[in-house]
């Protein structure tokens, strides 16, 4: 199982693709602090007003504020990336046919499954981790550049939070993956595995939304899905994050009756184990033809 | 040399698709150190029937058994000693041809020297260190045989070994896969190249709409029919009877040349049969027909259809 899982390490660790999405991801989230600085000190300069949102996104800019919305930033490239890296590399093995090579040599085929996942599990945490590392360096840059550098602030409690924001985040972003891999497992294609769920994820956004707002018995439904529970997990972190997971200025906060976070965590994991194991029970039985 | 047990046993394979019977309930057996062609007209079932025996494809029913691991129950036991490329080459083409080739190794658990012998058996090293999706048809062929034969697998699948290989590497590829036979592997060949057939294997089964249609040795296959001259004077009424009367001769018919018998027999019967029917023939000759036109007529297909 070891080489296996080396294997499929060196696999991700070799594709450019890879590179490339860790790459847009880092760029993103350098490029969101950047503008978001320059864009509220313009603001600010210039008196132009912004109210309390204002000041809240500049606090959240400086260090010591800074990782709930690096988390909440991280969570929205992170999921996007995470789909295309979960996908393509799931989906890749039905289009390049290596699938075909791949269980020849390991004839039990969830051994064949369970390493890949675990080495894309791997990946995305080293590259959530690599984007939190950019966007603290980021914001260090920031917060020295304006003259606020001051690391009094991180004491055990501080890390302690940050580190249980992080297990959050994985959480949160774990359902949605796995319905990548079993999309892309049962579509045979990157393709099926990054657009269903990057689908799902934006979709069921809107429609559970709508169905808050229908009230009743319609209402309690979106909390059973995954957007929902995410959101109630999000609103942990606190901060900007947290009020914005809550539905910020929009008619709908105060609406939404958010899951406990408990529960809510417990739910997405239960999504992910169904997704899981219906990807593996398919991949068992599944017929492996050429793909031309 | 060819062995009494057979290294691989099909029994009453099938696999369906709905109603459409893509394999329908084939048996065969292929024995180490010998060369077993499946021929057949396009869809007629080949490549589900290998697709089938390396595990790829889960029979509807019917029993695969892999140098005496039946392969449902003993799956890895029975994948382990089997190798195969099947419609094409299936390797990483962001990865060189030594790191595909290294990386199967590692799963195998076979030392890295492994990979240079499969790299020079199949003449890549020099273009060990290219990714392999900048190889050329030929050349990923060839890198998809190496990983076959990387285990040192004791039956071969191969299906169109030489689809792509330029005329050194079809040269190459025909004078390996006798070779492998002679180190006692069994080998299973598909190609639509009939005379490769014809020269490479030592048995053939014959497929149409996932049936086996013809089995048997290559020399029965091409020399079962046999054209019988008889002169002077032809009786050919007592001929006919005498024939037909012989064990194995499945039609006799009078043709220009004489009289034409169909079927696996051998000439030296059939003469005999003639003389104690009092009648001598001056010729027994074998009509040594072409595969293509024993493929043609049983399969009744147009070349066209031929793989």
């Amino acid at each position: 199982m070891r080489a296996l899982i080396a294997t499929e390490w060196l696999k991700i660790v070799r594709r450019r693709l890879n590179h490339v999405t860790l790459g847009i991801m880092c760029g993103l989230l350098v490029l969101m602090y950047v503008l978001l600085w320059l864009a509220t000190g313009f603001v600010e300069d210039a008196g132009l007003g912004g109210g309390e949102m204002l000041g809240d996104i500049r606090s959240a800019l400086f260090l010591e504020e800074t990782v709930p919305f690096a988390l909440m930033l991280l969570y929205a490239f992170g999921l996007l990336a995470g789909l295309v890296v979960v996908g393509a590399n799931t989906g890749a093995e039905y289009t390049w046919n290596t699938v075909r090579t791949m269980t020849g040599v390991e004839a039990r085929r969830w051994r064949f499954l369970a390493a890949k996942l675990l080495a894309l599990a791997t990946a995305i945490i080293v590259g959530l981790l690599v984007g939190l590392i950019v966007v603290l360096v980021t914001s260090a840059v920031i917060t020295l550049v304006d003259g606020q550098m001051d690391l009094a602030f991180v004491d055990a409690d501080y890390l302690e939070h940050s580190a249980a924001s992080f297990g959050r985040l994985l959480i949160q972003l774990v359902a949605y993956l796995s319905l990548s891999v079993l999309c892309a497992t049962i579509g045979r294609s990157p393709t099926a595995g990054i657009a269903l769920a990057v689908g799902v994820a934006f979709l069921e956004g809107i429609v559970s939304g709508m169905m808050t707002l229908a009230g009743g018995w319609v209402a309690e439904i979106p909390q059973y899905g995954l957007d929902q529970n995410a959101d109630s997990l999000s609103m942990q972190a606190g901060g900007l994050f947290g009020r914005l997971a809550a539905g910020g200025d929009s008619p709908f906060a105060g609406v939404i009756d958010q899951p406990d976070p408990i529960r809510a965590g417990v739910t997405l994991l239960i999504w992910a184990a169904v997704f899981l194991g219906a990807a593996f029970w398919w991949f068992q039985r599944q017929d492996l033809e050429y793909q031309g | 040399m060819v062995t009494a047990s057979p290294a691989l046993h099909v029994e009453a394979l099938a696999k369906h698709y709905g109603a459409l019977a893509a394999v329908d309930g084939i048996t065969f057996d292929v024995r180490a150190g010998e060369v077993f062609g499946l021929l057949g007209p396009n869809g007629c079932g080949k490549s589900t029937t290998l697709n089938m025996v390396l595990g790829l494809v889960r029979p509807t029913s019917g029993r695969l058994t892999i140098n005496g691991h039946p392969l449902a129950a003993e799956r890895q036991a029975a994948l382990a000693s089997i190798g195969g490329l099947v419609e094409g080459a299936a390797l990483y083409p962001y990865l060189s041809g030594r790191e595909n080739l290294a990386l199967l190794a590692r799963l195998r658990g076979l030392p890295a020297g492994r990979v240079e012998e499969a790299l020079a058996q199949v003449e890549m090293t020099y273009a060990a260190e290219r990714s392999f999706g900048d190889y050329s048809q030929g050349m990923k062929q060839r890198l998809g045989v190496a990983a076959a034969l990387l285990h040192r697998p004791t039956i071969v699948v191969l299906d169109e070994p030489t689809s792509g290989l330029d005329p050194a590497g079809t040269r190459d590829m025909r004078a390996l896969i006798p070779a492998l036979a002679r180190e006692g592997r069994a080998v299973v060949l598909t190609s639509h190249l009939l005379n490769e057939v014809e020269q490479t294997c030592d048995r053939l089964a014959i497929m149409q709409r996932g049936r086996i249609i013809a089995e048997g040795p290559v020399e029965t296959l091409l020399g079962g029919t046999v054209t019988l001259v008889v002169v002077p004077p032809p009786d050919t009424e007592t001929a006919l009877a005498a024939l037909r009367a012989v064990p194995g001769a499945l039609r006799v018919t009078p043709s220009e040349a004489g009289l034409r018998v169909e079927g696996t027999v051998d000439g030296a019967i059939l003469n005999h049969a003639l003389v104690d029917a009092g009648i001598y023939a001056s010729t027994i000759q074998p009509d040594t027909r072409s595969l293509e036109s024993v493929f043609l007529d049983l399969t009744g297909g147009a070349a066209g259809t031929m793989q």
